[in-house]
This record gives C-alpha cells, structure tokens and sequence, in this order.
C-alpha cells in the first residue's frame, strides 16, 4: 500500500492537501525510485516489517513520528509523514482510519501553530473550513438527552453515581446535590426518579450547579435557567420540591467562587433552624477540566502571588479544590472520569495515550450509529474536539488532561477522603443497565471503585468518597 | 495439587492445541480436577457434523444419530460396539481455543461442550443475529431468540410519541421533553407554542401566564375590587365548570377563601387548579391527578381537605379569578438573566410577616449588590445566590432579578411551570414584572407594603395583557 514507488506521487484525495507542494513528496519519490525500498527517513517503519499499511500500530507510530517531527521543526519530515497518513486514512475509512484522521488533522493544527511551515498553516486553514460546520453543535435538550444515551459512557457514571448518591443521603430531609458535570444535568432526571421512589417522604432538594462550560462540546442550545425550570417542573411532578441554582463558576480557577458560595451557604444555613443537609458532590468528567500541576503557572493577577515558582511548584487548582470539598464536610464526593494519561507534556507520548484510548469510543460507534447518521457526525466531532484539545493546544487552552484512576485515588486520598466501595444494589443496576446495550460493554470492581471496560478495555471508572 | 495432568486432543483434522495444566486450586466454579481437559481447535470445536462414522465418512450432529447410521451398514457384531463403551466415560471439560480468553486456561475450562461453544461464539464470534427492534446484535442463536421474545415488550411510551426500550433513558428524555412541558402549561394557559395536540381553549389566553400566587392576604381583601373583561374570563371559568373533573373547581375557590389557617401554599397551590381545569380537556387526567398531588405534596392540605369545602357562588369564583389573573406577574423574565434562582416551591413562608420582611430584605441587598449572598429572615432556610452575571445589562437584570426573587419570596408555590422553553414574548416585553416592584425606570425604589397592597389592588384584566400600573 506504499505510494512511493512511482513519480509524480498519487494525488491526494482531500481538498485540504490541494496544496500539496510537489517539490517535497517528488523528493521522497524520487528517492524511492533510485534507491529502492530504503527508509526515506530513519526511522521510517518499512512497510514489510508493518504489514499493510491500515495497521492501526503503523498508524500510531506515524502520527508518532510526525509529533516528533513537528515538535523539533522539521518541516520537510512532517508534510511528508502528513502527506502518507492522509493518504492512508480517509476520514470515511473504517474506525482505525478515522481515528488516524482525527489526530492527522489535529497534528496538523499544533503544526500550523508553531508557524514554522507556511504550507501547513494553508493546509490547517483549509481543514479549518470543514472543522467549523462540524465541531459547533448545539444540541438541543432532548438531542443531548439522547445523545447521552447512546452507549454507556455516560450512562454508567449516572447510575452509580446515583445508586451511591440515594444510599448516602437516607434519613435527610434535605439533599443538596452540587452536580459539576459535563453533561448538562442529563444525571438528573434518574436522580430525582430514584428520590422520589424512596421509602421516606421525598426531601427537599437543592440543585447547585456551576453555570455552562461554554467551550467544550456537548453544547447546549438551552440557557440554564430554562433547563433549572425544567427540572424542576420535572420533579415536581414527581413530587419533589426542588431549588435550583447557579453559581457562575468554571473550572479554569478550580471552581473557587462556587466553593465560596458553598461554604457561605453551610455557615448560613447551620446558623439556621433548619433540619440537617445533605451534601453530595456529584463529579462527572468535569474534574479534569480543572488545571494540574502541569499547567504552567501563569504569572498574571490570576495566580495567587506566593507560588511564583515554577509550574513544578504547589499550585494546582485541582489538589486546591479536593482539599476545598472536604473543608464543605459532604455527605458522598462522587467522581466519575475517563480512566487515561493526557497529562504528558511531551506531545509524543500524549498522543499515544489518546490513540490508545480514543479508539475506544471510534469502535463503539460502530456498534450503534450508522454511517452517514447526523449523531454519528455529532459523536465523531465530539471525540475530535477531544483529540485536537489534547494534541494542538497547549497551556490553559488544553483542558482535556485527563488522569488515571490510580492518580485520582492518590490525590483523595490527599484530600484526606476515604474511599467507600459501591453497593451490591449500584454493581447489580449498572450491570443491568450495560446488558442492555451492546455486548462489548463490561463491569469490572477495581479496589472499591467500578470501572466501565469495553471489550476489556478501561474506558471510565467511578468512586465513591467519604471524609475521612 | 489438583489435576491428574491428563488432557486429550479430539478432532485428528486441525491441530491440537497443547496446554499443561496449571496445578494450582481451581477458582470456585470452574471444573472438576479430575476431568479431562478437551481442546479443540476453532473449526472442530465449531463444526457442525462433529459425529463421523468410521465408514463412509458421514457426519451427524449427534451421536444417536450416528449409531442408527451404523447399523444400517451391516457391521458384524463385534465391530457394532464402539470402544468408547467399554471405559468409563470420563468428565470432559474444554477449553475456549482463543488464546487470550480467560477460559483458554484448563483451570478455567468450561464443563459443558454446548457451553464452551457458545462461549466461543459469543465473546469471539461474529454477531450474525440481529434483533429487529433494536440495535442488539448477537452470535448465538439462542440469544437472539431470547432476547426478540422480550425485547419491545417492556416499552415506555412519551407522550410525544417517542418510543424508549430502556427505563433511563426514558426518564432523562420525559424531564426535558415538551410533552412534560405542554402538561405544566396547564398553569400557564397563554404560553401556548405551536403545540398541535393543544389546542388552548381562547378564553385561557386572556390569562397571563406564569401566574404567581401571592397569597390570600391580597386575594381576599381585594376580591371584589378587581374588573376583568367579562366574556373571556367567564367562558374560561365556564370551561372550568364544564370540565370533566368538576371535583377540581370546587377546591379551587375553597382554598381561597378558606379557612384562614389553610397555608400558604395550601391556597396558592389550589388557585392554580384555575387554569389547569382547562386543560383536562386536552391532556390525560391522570397526569393532572399527579400534578395536582404534587402540587398539594408539600402542603398539610390534601384533596379531601380541600374538597371538604362548600361550593362558591360562579360570580364569586369569576371575579377571583380575574382578581388572581391580574395579580400574575410574569417571571419568564428569569430566563433573560444570567443568574438564577428557581425553586419549585417552599414551604417556608408560613405567615405574611416574614415575607414583607424578607421581601425588604431582598430588596435592599439586591439593590446593593447583585453578587452578594442573601439570607432569608429565621424561619425560611432558603438562601438566594447570585453569581457575577455579565450576560445581560445591569438594569434590565436588576428590575427582572428583583422582581422575580420577590415573586420568589411571595409565591410559596414559585411560578409553577412558569418558565417554558419559548416564551411569551410579548409579556416579557410586557413590562409586567418591572412595574409590579415600581422597579422599572425607578431602580432604587423599595419594595415595601405599599407597593404591595397596590400590586394586589390592581385589577384590570385584560384581554390584550396591558402592563400593571402602579401608582
């Protein structure tokens, strides 16, 4: 499947390579052809040794190399490994081809960025045109509801997390639930069902939420507080008094002037009358977004004046934020995240790990949407909007830095929270829940925590914490 | 140690696939040490016709078959007996021929041959069989069938007609739906879209939407002060009375006028029966029955209470609620403002006093600062909250903000369903809020008892929803 044996080089098949420049590839060609069957470069995996080219390893360790190639400015090497993927990744192949082909156009954004070729820049600006139609969905709510049922990913995280949630707050009268989610309080609606269905009367319930993350996807055509009003409306007619709440808060500080209002409200409320509250911090893939240590410190107004340090220093908003729950004294802190490594400064081994994980929902896809589906383009630009934010952007603007489970573990425990296994009632709701979409979705119980594997590999997990 | 160590290959066609056995304890459920490990490969372990005869190399699905086979080939006696007879038959396990399955392990084999068979198919197989209803796709057989049989049989139906398999999913869609929506507009008649199914009756649309109970204090006093154009509220409440549900009316009134230790939100909840009779005729009564039940969930106060009461005269009832049409402020505005506050309903407002000195409470600090934080007076846990809100201008924030955490603070039942995904738009431009706290072009003014008796005093009920004035 090597197109290098012949001059002129086969033409490329997108628009956005129309600019291809000949003199670079005639080169690579005209090398072949003189010296036949040798490395263009070092380093280039020789096709024998691979296999096809379609080999979804190949494709790694050329995007791999091309990262290389971008990160130490060269150019040539780049537009040539650029070149070779996109020939052999079309962005309507298989899952392996169009997973390539995100990262290929993501590669191709960071490299436009550096400003060092030109031609990449015109390149990214033409792959730019058909970005925009794509990436900016606005779903509406009842699109995003369905949206966030297509496979598990989500649905797995609500259901434990709710399980865990209804056994935690038994006896109160008051809940109030922080829900710091990404998905738009699509957890919500099971919530409330499973409140309502509880043996004690229902209790009040205090909706806090922190205001809409604006620029990341899914985005929601709806103002919150027309979706407040909803679910309200909603639990209502279940027959729960629910308040709702906004607090203007995002995650880029660590969520500080919602932990402030928080903990304004326990002062007040506990000077108060009022019976015992609740408190539930609900996490679903939001933490992430929170900055870590290896966001490199900023030195404006925004960071706190005594770590002027290096980014290796204390500062993370995130440990900042753990610790801050625990000060709230909740009832349960729920975390439900992607279970993979973003967190590499090296643009490298990023992208391995986000190859090595984004397969994943690219496979899934198969299993539920059909080709040509809007849901599946909306899903698809959804996960490229992941794969460009890990690989082309860099310092705050690159929010997807996910950690594994065993870091997030690390750092409650930090926090000073315990972790406290799910109950038989969330394994066996979860269980029966993946049953019911498609086979390669599986369970597994890590330590105290629930992981969602699909066809055995790690996609999310779940914990439950107490203070300790 | 366990395990005799024995394993024995079976098909002569495709190669064995040669394991030891492990020798440490066997997990519990897995096999029975002593049994004899079987491994096949894919293809014999997959073959259909697994019984050959010796003979003329004919293949059976089963070895019964098989044997009736034989005899049919005149086989001298001896050679009748196959030799497999003469040994005890030893317990078979097999072991899953994928490698990197758990199974492929003889501490793991599976003790059954249509077990492991299955296995196979269904974790390394090819799903060939595809349910017709949903996305559901499966390698056996067997699965498929057993799943067709209840696959669609447990459906829950929207009543926007969506159609879900799964309990969640339907729940998550059912709380955002506008089926659910177009049910809560009972209370808010005007705020029809271009809802097919609805057809609003035209009367309801004299009412302003988003009604806000503000309570019998103002009801009371001022029932009979109120005009309203007469035709449209009468032929609304004449609907009423016409309804299917004519236990709803009479608790209507009653409420209001009722006993003076009904609560708050006993009275508020009961007004809105009003405009929710209307749409019994268009919306299942089940679903009103719940939402009326909810609505008194929170209160003392319950049907049978309510029902208890006398009846009121029409005229009485009429003016009421042309009294309490006027008295609906529109706090649709909500969705304008970049901070929010909504809450369903509270009971914790259970006497005049603490609302008028939370209402000034509210007011002061809201004028002071949008970002502070508000307590309500002892006796009401409800905290307002406001972030720092840069969506929408200052002033039009303010008046709406205000006014609705007023309504907030009044309505012990808060707009219900008052805020819809579409708006009215026309009471939003209305003006209705803004003049209802004299906020609007007058920002600095306080909430006090005036404003309110003047607010409850105003009556005029108009078709077209002309602003409130207020002196």
């Amino acid at each position: 499947m090597m197109q290098f044996t012949e001059i002129p080089p086969p033409q490329p098949q997108t628009p956005s390579f129309h600019q291809s420049p000949p003199p670079f590839f005639s080169s690579l060609s005209m090398n072949k052809n003189q010296v036949h069957r040798t490395r263009p470069w070092p380093g280039f995996p020789m096709p024998k040794s691979l296999g096809s080219l379609g080999d979804a390893n190949c494709m790694e360790q050329l995007l791999v190399h091309c990262a290389n190639a971008i990160e130490t400015n060269d150019a040539t090497l780049a537009q040539q490994i650029l070149w070779v993927l996109n020939n052999i990744a079309p962005a309507d192949g298989d899952s392996n081809q169009r997973l390539t082909c995100g990262f290929l156009r993501a590669l191709i954004a960071r490299a436009a960025k550096s400003g060092t070729c030109k031609m990449l820049a015109a390149m990214a600006n033409a792959q730019n045109y058909d970005n925009l139609c794509n990436e900016t969905h606005k779903f509406s709510i009842i699109e995003l509801a369905n949206f966030v049922d297509l496979t598990p990913w989500h649905r797995f995280g609500f259901t434990a997390a709710n399980a865990t949630i209804i056994e935690a707050v038994e006896g109160y009268s008051v809940v109030h639930i922080v829900d710091l989610s990404t998905t738009h309080c699509m957890q919500i609606p099971t919530l409330i069902d499973a409140i309502a269905n509880r043996l004690e009367g229902p209790p009040l319930v205090k909706l806090t939420v922190a205001g809409a993350v604006e620029d990341a996807p899914p985005m929601l055509d709806l103002s919150y507080e027309e979706l407040g009003s909803k679910l309200v409306s909603f639990a209502r007619s279940r027959n729960i008094h629910m308040e709702f709440q906004i607090i203007s808060s995002s995650y880029a500080d660590g969520f500080s002037s919602l932990i402030e209002q928080l903990r304004m409200q326990k002062l007040m409320y506990s000077g108060g009358v009022g019976e015992p509250e609740a408190l539930v911090i609900n996490c679903h893939m939001m933490l992430h977004f929170v900055p870590d240590e290896t966001v490199p410190l900023i030195s404006d107004s925004e960071a706190n004046p005594n770590y002027l340090f290096e980014s290796s220093s204390v500062y993370s908003p995130r440990s900042t934020l753990l610790k801050a729950l625990r000060c709230l004294d909740p009832n349960v802190v729920i975390i439900v995240d992607e279970d993979a490594d973003f967190t590499s400064n090296n643009v490298a081994s990023r992208l391995r790990s986000a190859f090595n994980y984004l397969w994943i929902p690219y496979d899934t896809v198969d299993t539920f949407l059909p080709r040509g589906s809007k849901q599946r383009q909306w899903y698809e630009s959804y996960i490229y909007w992941k794969i460009q934010n890990i690989i082309a952007q860099e310092g705050l603007q690159r929010i997807e830095r996910l950690e594994p489970k065993s870091r997030w573990v690390q750092r409650m425990r930090n926090a000073d929270f315990r972790a406290v296994p799910f109950g038989e009632d969330a394994v066996s709701e979860v269980k029966a829940m993946l049953d019911e979409h498609a086979a390669g979705w599986g369970l597994k119980k890590e330590d105290d925590d629930l992981v969602l594997t699909w066809k055995g590999h790690n996609v999310a997990f779940a914990a439950a914490w107490l203070p300790a | 140690m366990s395990g005799n160590g024995l394993f024995s290959v079976r098909d002569p066609v495709q190669e064995p696939k040669a394991n030891p056995i492990n020798k440490r304890r066997n997990l519990p459920g897995t096999p029975d040490p002593d049994a004899e490990v079987v491994a096949l490969s894919p293809k014999s372990l997959m073959a259909t016709h697994r019984f050959v005869c010796d003979i003329c190399k004919k293949g059976f699905q089963r070895d019964q078959n098989l044997q009736l086979h034989r005899r049919g080939h005149n086989l001298p006696w001896k050679l009748k007996r196959r030799t497999k007879d003469r040994e005890q038959p030893r317990k078979r396990v097999y072991i899953c021929p994928e490698t990197t399955c758990v199974h492929h392990d003889p501490s793991r084999a599976l003790g059954d041959l249509t077990g492991v068979k299955k296995h196979y198919s269904r974790k390394h197989g090819e799903k060939k069989w595809k349910c017709e209803r949903c996305t559901k796709k499966y390698a056996v057989k067997s699965d498929w069938k057993a799943h067709s049989k209840i696959c669609g049989t447990r459906e829950y139906k929207c009543d926007c007609g969506t159609v879900f398999s799964r309990k969640d999913s339907f729940i998550t869609h059912r709380a955002f739906c506008d089926a659910l929506a177009e049910e809560s507009t009972k209370f808010n008649p005007s705020n029809f879209r271009n809802e097919p199914t609805l057809a609003p009756p035209p009367s309801a649309a004299t009412i302003p939407d988003n009604f806000r109970i503000l309570g019998p204090e103002f009801a009371i006093p001022h029932l009979n002060s109120c005009g309203f154009s007469g035709s449209s509220s009468s032929a609304f409440l004449a609907s009423v009375f016409g309804s299917d549900r004519p236990e709803f009316v009479p608790t209507v009134p009653m409420s209001i006028f009722g006993s003076p230790s009904a609560s708050f939100l006993g009275s508020g909840a009961s007004v809105l029966e009003l405009p929710q009779c209307v749409k019994e005729e268009e919306e299942s009564k089940s679903s009103i029955s719940d939402a009326v039940s909810s609505l008194y969930g929170s209160s003392d106060q319950n049907h049978p209470q309510q029902q208890s009461q006398g009846l009121m005269s029409a005229t009485a009832l009429l003016q009421k609620a042309a009294m309490l049409g006027a008295t609906m402020a529109n706090p649709p505005l909500l969705n304008d403002m970049g901070l929010g506050l909504m809450n369903s309903s509270s009971s914790y407002f259970h006497n005049h006093t603490n609302f008028c000195s939370l209402s000034q409470n509210l007011n002061e600090s809201l004028l002071s600062s949008l970002s502070s934080t508000v307590t309500c007076s002892p006796g009401g846990d409800r905290v307002l909250v406001f972030g720092d809100s840069d969506s929408s201008s200052p002033t039009a924030d303010t008046e709406n903000t205000l006014s609705n955490m007023v309504m907030q603070a009044n309505g012990n039942v808060s707009r219900p369903r008052v805020v819809q995904g579409k708006l009215n738009h026309a009471l939003v431009e209305g003006n209705l809020t803004r003049d209802f706290l004299g906020v609007g072009g007058k920002p600095r003014t306080h909430v006090n008892q005036q404003g309110l008796a003047d607010f409850a005093s105003l009556g005029s009920l108009s078709a077209d929803l002309s602003p409130v004035q207020f002196t």
